[in-house]
């Protein structure tokens, strides 16, 4: 028998025989209390997948603008070394840390944590990965990122001529691996096991 | 029916790691996450942050957000000034989802906020249903305001074609992204299980 209280409401839940594949809710406010993740082989691919398409989408061309006869073709990376040069740096780096920085090192937090559990080997820095993992994947906001290239190509439309590349293609294959591997990661299913230990 | 609470049973959860533990620890035995029953301060703390956003998001308003040099001439706008160009433009599209992004979603948030910690404050326990609707509500949309921070970020750092065509970030974006901010942090420090608390007795 499984003893578990609701994280939003504080309400005791007796789980007898915890079934993986169901997911268990709270009797009076629905919020989730466990639900497994999907297989660890499963999540390490579709991350490391989701890492290869942010490789990718940072090197490929996002989109080239053409205004009086000059042209610029845009990567991420000079999104990133561009942004520097304004006065309000504070607003590029914040907006660089958080849509682009934060889910490649989400991502990558990942895939530490999984890389050593699928060879059956806990290391120490495991749960500290975990504690971060917690703690950053609330702020990760790829996909608001991706609305704002989305938006600023419609604005550009009034002055400039642009065309789309493949870079904003890979973006968005990286955004659904991204999220593919958020959902099925579970930090719990992890933190289990110690609890078991112990 | 009566629901038993993590405190009736003298327990307490690690938000950390969700093990459900016995409460005479000050670290959670499986993780070692400082664990507390609530939140400490968890209402002042938010408050305070609810406060400060509130603050921020007049000049955010006010002052200008974006100024563009197009063949010589200089263009400054408001958050407004930008939604209304959009509208002028027939983008409708785009006009509505910066107008949800930077004006409906932060002022909701301060306000369902607000009636959140009215809730918990006062143990209005009949909203307790309501309340827990809006935290999540408020809890998912919350990023969504960072859209035209990003895309400022953007614009400023693609579009700088010397004398023909460049962007400055003005000076509200930067108290519309230290708003932003601030009301994410507000919803965090915000225990949705306060809101219950005195349900059971």
């Amino acid at each position: 028998m499984l003893n578990k209280a609701c994280a939003e409401c504080g309400v005791i839940v007796e789980i007898k025989n915890l079934n993986t594949k169901y997911t268990y809710k709270c009797p009076r406010c629905n919020y989730t209390i466990v639900s497994s993740g999907e297989r660890f082989s499963y999540i390490l691919s579709m991350s490391a997948t989701a890492l290869l398409f942010f490789i990718s989408a940072c090197f490929l061309p996002l989109m080239t603008f053409e205004i009086g006869g000059s042209s610029i073709s845009v990567t991420v990376i000079d999104a990133i070394t561009k942004m520097g040069y304004e006065g309000y740096w504070i607003i590029s780096i914040l907006s660089l840390y958080v849509g682009v920085v934060l889910p490649l090192v989400v991502i990558s937090l990942i895939i530490l944590i999984l890389v050593p559990r699928s060879f059956n080997y806990s290391t120490d820095s495991e749960r500290a990965y975990l504690k971060v993992y917690t703690m950053l994947r609330p702020w990760a906001m790829a996909e608001v990122y991706m609305l704002a290239i989305v938006v600023s190509a419609i604005k550009l439309k009034a002055v400039a001529i642009f065309t789309l590349h493949s870079g904003v293609l890979f973006f968005i294959l990286f955004l659904v691996a991204f999220y593919a591997s958020i959902i099925w990661f579970n930090p719990e299913d992890i933190w289990q096991k110690y609890e078991i230990q112990k | 029916m009566k629901y038993r609470s993590d405190i009736d049973e003298k327990m307490t959860l690690c938000l950390s790691c969700h093990t459900l533990q016995f409460e005479q620890n000050s670290n959670c035995y499986v993780c070692d996450n400082e664990i507390h029953q609530r939140k400490p301060n968890s209402l002042k703390i938010s408050f305070i942050f609810l406060i400060s956003a509130f603050l921020f998001l007049i000049p955010a308003n006010i002052l200008i957000m974006m100024s563009s040099v197009e063949a010589g001439t200089l263009t400054s706008k408001t958050i407004f000034g930008g939604i209304l160009f959009f509208f002028k433009a027939e983008d409708y599209f785009v006009g509505t989802l910066i107008f949800l992004a930077s004006i409906v979603i932060p002022f909701f948030k301060i306000i369902s906020l607000s009636f959140l910690l009215y809730v918990a404050k006062y143990k209005k326990q009949r909203y307790s249903h309501v309340g827990i609707k809006l935290y999540r509500i408020i809890d998912f949309i919350g990023k969504w305001s960072m859209l035209d921070i990003f895309v400022v970020a953007i614009m400023v750092g693609i579009v700088q074609f010397n004398n023909l065509a460049l962007m400055i970030a003005g000076p509200a974006s930067f108290a519309f992204a230290t708003a932003v901010v601030l009301t994410i942090l507000a919803v965090e420090h915000f225990d949705p299980r306060l809101l219950w608390s005195n349900d059971e007795q």
